[in-house]
């Protein structure tokens, strides 16, 4: 039965490549859409502070054996101590994500917009390829695959009996949709491609804590031994002034 | 910071450049991307870049770039009439950009107008507080009018948010150093050695401010450091080993009767002994017997 | 020790000197004077002098290796240190830093005479247009604790020993010539460069 199924060059003419030609374009225009609507973030001083703190303290722990123990311990104290240590968190302090997003309306604002400029456009073509392409079968891929693909390739089309290769006009939709990003980084610029799945994935874990991480590193640092590494630089040297004399 | 090669290559096109051999624009960028400081040059080829129509159009968007850069330089340079030109060109270019603004107080700093500059800094800063160059700016003005404890507070604030930041740390440490506060200037190079560690220089720095400030443990801890910067740097560094002649000469007449001196500390002073006479009789041969002559007194006998 | 002296600086020392704070614009730099006193100690003859850093000035190990070196070198020719000199940072300042008044202190306490030399940019400057004689720095004399200013009419003070010296200057200014000179911070740095300068003037 696959063999027999032939499909219209007029399918190709004004199904594939219309659609094909409209993804690319509405691209295109999302990226100047979202870069019109883009405020300049600016960035909270407190998380700008904090990433600077970690830093720091990620260098004591690495290098700590560098300094005589007597200026890392009061580093330490400077950072871990229990009243005003930077790497103290005082409880209850720690507010979540989502709280700071209610009290920082430009923060909701912001991914507002960003979700406008992604869903509208999408709901469009959406319900305009639902409207007229729905139903076609589009293409064919050169080589057979198994019924699992169904799903994926065959999106609208509700017979079973048609053989997985080919693809329907909504799953050839979809797959615009996702994998157009590489020809976006050549149109647009590499960093400026619009990354629809990154940004989905952004929208699901929002923004990293900060406030953690402070933790975290304050342990670590608590845990630290300090062995100063100087004592044995003499030694060291010793070697590698005789190697110089010989 | 510039690595060997990279600085070879800068030397290379800079001769390049000079005599005639054309280059001028790749020797820029690479200038601008290492930041360094040869604002003559800049000025010179920079400005036949943007005064040749041609050669300018022929760089694209960069070219607001080379005006920011020759602006700069023609600050450093004094020659205030030709960076005025540049940076109404670029007014006029970008009539709402903070960079611009921050070039034009830049050049009412260049004028001697502080309070001004300051002024229009501040309300840079009131838009973007985390404008790093503008925080350092603020640091230089007080440096310029001399003065180096308002140069410390501002220091200290742009630390306080910006405690990364190993450049202004070391600033810090100068002006320190400059004002003989050697304890501050030692928990900054502390600081140094801690974001890079296998910096001989700060290892270095570090030491000589522990040996100035003195006293039996302080000397004995520049002696290690001392230690740390010959092994760093292979031998190679004559101040590190000439510190460490110093050191032992320092603890010997301070640790007296406290003979608790290590075998391999005396060894280590001989050593560095030795080293200076072969490095000095491979590289410097009038100046050995002053050599053998200083150690002498040094009391670091081989 | 409040000795009225009268000092007088050789060509090539103050050459030197001055050569050394113009390679060296945007830092401050100093140097030591090498010289001898006259047998009834009233005047102090500059005759050479040697460049010494242009780098944290302030940190003494660096410091303490050119004094002893620069000590071995002259004590040989019957010279001594008989004084230092500072160019400040900045282009109008005028004040002597604790750090130069240290170190005049430690000079003054084996040769009491010992002047501090400031460098007097303004009147740097104007050499191109007057035609100053003297030389351009102010000098500086302890006077019981405390460094002093000595004025043009005070009862020390510093000549040149060849008046023509600041049309040298003026010429090696023009062609160029601070570009050559090397000092203590050059040699340790690399240590095939002679601080002596050598055949800087030749």
């Amino acid at each position: 039965m696959a063999d027999d199924l032939v499909l219209d060059t007029a399918i190709r003419d004004w199904v594939l490549i219309p659609l094909s030609v409209v993804m690319v374009l509405i691209g295109v225009l999302r990226y100047f859409v979202s870069k019109l609507m883009r405020s300049d973030q600016v960035p909270d001083p407190k998380v700008v502070k904090e990433g600077q703190i970690i830093i720091r303290a990620r260098n004591l722990r690495a290098a700590a054996n560098f300094i005589p123990a007597k200026s890392f311990r009061a580093r330490r104290f400077y950072y871990c101590n229990e009243e005003n240590g930077l790497l103290h968190v005082p409880k209850g302090q720690a507010q979540n994500p989502q709280a700071q997003m209610f009290s920082d309306p430009k923060m909701a604002m912001d991914m507002m917009k960003k979700n406008l400029s992604m869903i509208i456009p999408q709901t469009l073509t959406f319900a305009w390829v639902n409207f007229f392409f729905s139903g076609f079968v589009a293409a064919k891929i050169p080589f057979p695959l198994t019924q699992r693909f169904r799903g994926m390739l065959q999106n609208g089309i509700d017979l079973s009996t048609v053989d997985v290769s080919y693809v329907s006009s909504r799953s050839w939709y979809f797959l615009n949709l996702f994998g157009l990003r590489g020809l976006f980084g050549l149109i647009l610029g590499e960093e400026n491609a619009t990354d629809d799945t990154q940004r989905m994935m952004q929208m699901g874990g929002f923004g990293f804590d900060p406030t953690k991480s402070l933790g975290a590193e304050k342990d670590n640092l608590d845990i630290v031994q300090h062995d100063w590494a100087l004592t044995g630089f003499e030694h060291r040297a010793v070697a590698t002034l005789k190697k110089l004399l010989s | 910071m510039v690595s060997k090669v990279e600085e070879e290559e800068v030397y290379r096109l800079e001769n390049q450049v000079e005599n005639g051999g054309g280059g001028a624009w790749e020797y820029l960028c690479l200038v601008r991307k290492f930041k360094l400081r040869r604002s003559d040059k800049v000025l010179k080829y920079g400005f036949s870049i943007l005064n040749d129509p041609k050669k300018r159009s022929a760089l694209g968007p960069e070219e607001w770039d080379l005006y920011e850069q020759v602006a700069v330089a023609a600050i450093d340079c004094q020659r205030l009439d030709l960076a005025k030109e540049c940076v109404e060109v670029l007014q006029k270019k970008f009539p709402e950009s903070k960079r611009v603004g921050r070039l034009e107080s830049m050049l009412l700093e260049a004028k001697g107008l502080f309070a001004e500059a300051e002024k229009a800094y501040s309300t840079l800063l009131e838009d973007n507080q985390f404008d790093q160059v503008i925080h350092k700016r603020r640091v230089a003005i007080a440096k310029a009018q001399g003065n180096l404890s308002g140069a410390i507070e501002w220091l200290n604030k742009y630390l306080e948010i910006f405690m990364a930041d190993h450049d202004a740390w070391r600033e810090l440490a100068e002006i320190y150093v400059s004002l003989q506060m050697y304890k501050q200037a030692a928990h900054c190079y502390e600081e140094l050695i801690l974001s890079q560690p296998t910096m001989p220089l700060y290892h270095l720095a570090y030491a000589d401010v522990l040996y100035t400030l003195g006293g039996l443990e302080n000397l004995y801890a520049a002696k290690k450091y001392y230690a740390a910067t010959v092994n760093l740097t292979g031998g190679k560094n004559v101040r590190a080993i000439f510190g460490i002649c110093l050191c032992a000469s320092a603890i010997g007449q301070l640790g007296k009767g406290r003979n608790k001196e290590a075998k391999e500390s005396l060894e280590l002073q001989s050593l560095s002994a030795l080293a200076l006479e072969k490095l000095y009789k491979q590289q410097s041969s009038p100046k050995i017997l002053l050599l053998s002559s200083m150690l002498r007194s040094l009391k670091v006998s081989l | 020790m409040t000795g009225e002296s009268l000092y007088e600086i050789h060509q090539n020392a103050y050459l030197k000197l001055v050569l050394h704070a113009l390679k060296h614009r945007t830092s401050a730099v100093n140097g030591v004077l090498i010289g001898r006193s006259s047998a009834d100690g009233s005047a102090v003859e500059i005759i050479d002098s040697v460049p010494l850093f242009h780098s944290q000035i302030g940190l003494l190990p660096p410091l303490e290796i050119a004094l002893i070196m620069i000590e071995e070198y002259y004590g040989e020719k019957g010279l001594g240190i008989v004084g230092y000199f500072h160019a400040n940072e900045r282009y109008d300042d005028f004040e002597l830093p604790g750090v130069g008044k240290n170190i005049g202190d430690h000079i003054t306490r084996y040769f009491p005479q010992a002047p501090l030399l400031l460098l007097d940019n303004k009147r740097l400057e104007e050499l191109q247009k007057g035609k100053d004689r003297s030389p351009v720095m102010q000098l500086y004399t302890k006077d019981a604790s405390s460094w002093k200013l000595v004025g043009s009419k005070g009862s020390s003070q510093l000549t040149l020993k060849e008046p023509s010296a600041n049309t040298v200057l003026l010429d090696y200014i023009s062609s160029g010539k601070w570009r050559g000179i090397i000092d203590f911070d050059d040699h340790l740095d690399d240590i095939s460069k002679d601080w002596l300068n050598p055949g800087l003037f030749e």
